[in-house]
């Protein structure tokens, strides 16, 4: 119990997969000019990661396990997620179209995003138990969050403030992640697992 | 080997089931005027009718709040057929397109030689213009670049030239020029002073011979009170312009230019 706490403030804080892991970059600087859309991304990219990675993990202990496979997880992992995806799509489009619209392109694009590969991979590296993945999966997605909003909050702040010419726009973004990166630095060392 | 293959391809059939059920369960239906209208038009997404792309402008006219009129990529025959075919008005077009407002080229002088990245933007943004009319068009065609309709083609004179018979004043040179020379305008009347110098008069005949120079000629002859001379740069008042064009042949430099629909 108090390693699947320590494993959930871990992953959403110490080792936030955005700010120290430098995981889904091209999420993390595409989809934050407005805290509206990075609150709808970072709810589309959780569940995306919560149900891809349960799915990744069951089919890895329940089939690649058995034949020996073991080599193909990767190429396997990329066919789960890509359907579920898929499938989360049509969902939204079909239930929650204000949502799918505002998403556009990014939606199919999170089967790209390297969050979801790399929680379904770490899961498998670090050899969870059941309960302790949807642990790791969930806080990795309210790490994700955290990065996004709070992100892009700094940014439509930057959007009105005077910076240098040459500083405007993808720039500056990069510099505030920075910044926002060694920040999260400081929670380095706070859980030892 | 074999059993990898094997169980690959199953959990891709086991994927591929489950994607064909959900595809029919999640199934939206369309509109299907939506989907004809959407079809009808030009698909190019350029955004000049100003929603993100054709779907928006689709959609818009689906609801009927747009006609084809938004959409300025459209022929004409086109946009008259599309608006039969689904019983709406075609709506009013404006004759609109883009213009360069800068006639130097070769007639402005060069202020030093360059031998760099050919781009206006990154001269504007390195050395601000290699000119000696700070407001001249620097020439590179990044204009040119930009357009997506191939209606900018770069001239021995140093010029963009703007076909603005096709035009369809999307925007996108409007936003690329970085000293802001390129403006959409209705050509189908009127005149536009072609030069956006705000030097002194002498200043700017120094360095281009085909600058406004302030000399409120067209001022005086303008016999509507259309034409002022603002900050040494002729300007058109074009509510008041009655399309006499008295001031187009006495201008000393010949920057007053006649607006026609097929220049």
């Amino acid at each position: 119990m108090t390693y699947s706490i320590l494993l959930l403030i871990s992953a959403a804080l110490v080792n936030n997969i955005v700010l120290t892991k430098f995981l889904g970059i091209c999420s993390f600087l595409g989809v934050s000019r407005k805290l509206e859309t990075a609150i709808g991304m970072s709810f589309s990219v959780a569940a995306v990661i919560m149900i891809s990675s349960v799915i990744s993990w069951i089919v890895y202990y329940a089939v690649l396990i058995p034949f020996d496979i073991m080599y193909l997880q990767t190429i396997v992992f990329v066919f789960v997620i890509a359907a579920v995806v898929q499938l989360l799509e049509m969902f939204l489009e079909k239930y929650v179209p204000e949502l799918y619209s505002s998403l556009g392109i990014f939606l199919p694009l999170i089967t790209t995003n390297c969050i979801i590969l790399g929680v379904a991979i770490i899961n498998i590296k670090d050899g969870y138990n059941f309960i302790n993945m949807v642990v790791f999966s969930f806080g990795t997605s309210l790490g994700y969050a955290i990065a996004i909003i709070i992100f892009s909050g700094l940014r439509e702040f930057i959007n009105q403030s005077v910076i240098s010419k040459n500083f405007r726009g993808i720039p500056i973004a990069f510099i505030t992640a920075g910044i926002l990166s060694l920040a999260f630095m400081g929670f380095s060392g706070m859980v030892k697992l | 080997m074999m059993t990898a293959i094997i169980i690959f391809g199953l959990i891709g059939l086991v994927i591929g089931i489950i994607l064909t059920f959900g595809s029919s369960i999640f199934k939206v239906d369309k509109d299907e005027k939506y989907v004809a209208i959407l079809e009808a038009l030009p698909g190019v997404n350029c955004g000049a009718c100003g929603f993100a792309g054709c779907a928006g402008l689709a959609q818009s006219i689906t609801i009927g709040n747009s006609t084809f009129s938004g959409c300025s990529v459209m022929s004409d025959d086109d946009r008259e057929e599309a608006a039969d075919r689904f019983k709406i008005s075609s709506g009013e077009v404006a004759t609109t397109s883009a213009v360069l407002l800068c006639n130097g080229g070769v007639n402005c002088l060069d202020s030093f030689e360059y031998d760099g990245v050919k781009d206006c933007q990154v001269i504007a943004d390195t050395f601000g213009n290699t000119k000696a009319c700070s407001y001249g068009c620097i020439g590179e065609g990044t204009c040119m670049r930009a357009c997506p309709f191939d209606v900018i083609s770069m001239g021995k004179d140093g010029l963009p030239h703007i076909d603005e018979k096709n035009c369809v004043s999307c925007y996108k040179c409007v936003v690329a020029c970085p000293l802001g020379l390129i403006q959409i305008q209705d050509i189908s009347k009127g005149v536009t002073v072609v030069c956006s110098s705000k030097d002194k008069g002498a200043a700017t005949k120094k360095v281009c011979s085909a600058g406004c120079i302030g000399c409120k000629i067209c001022e005086k002859k303008c016999g509507d009170d259309a034409i002022h001379v603002n900050d040494y740069l002729s300007s058109v008042d074009r509510d008041k312009c009655t399309d006499c064009q008295l001031c187009v042949e006495p201008c000393p430099s010949k920057v007053i230019f006649k607006n026609t629909a097929n220049r």
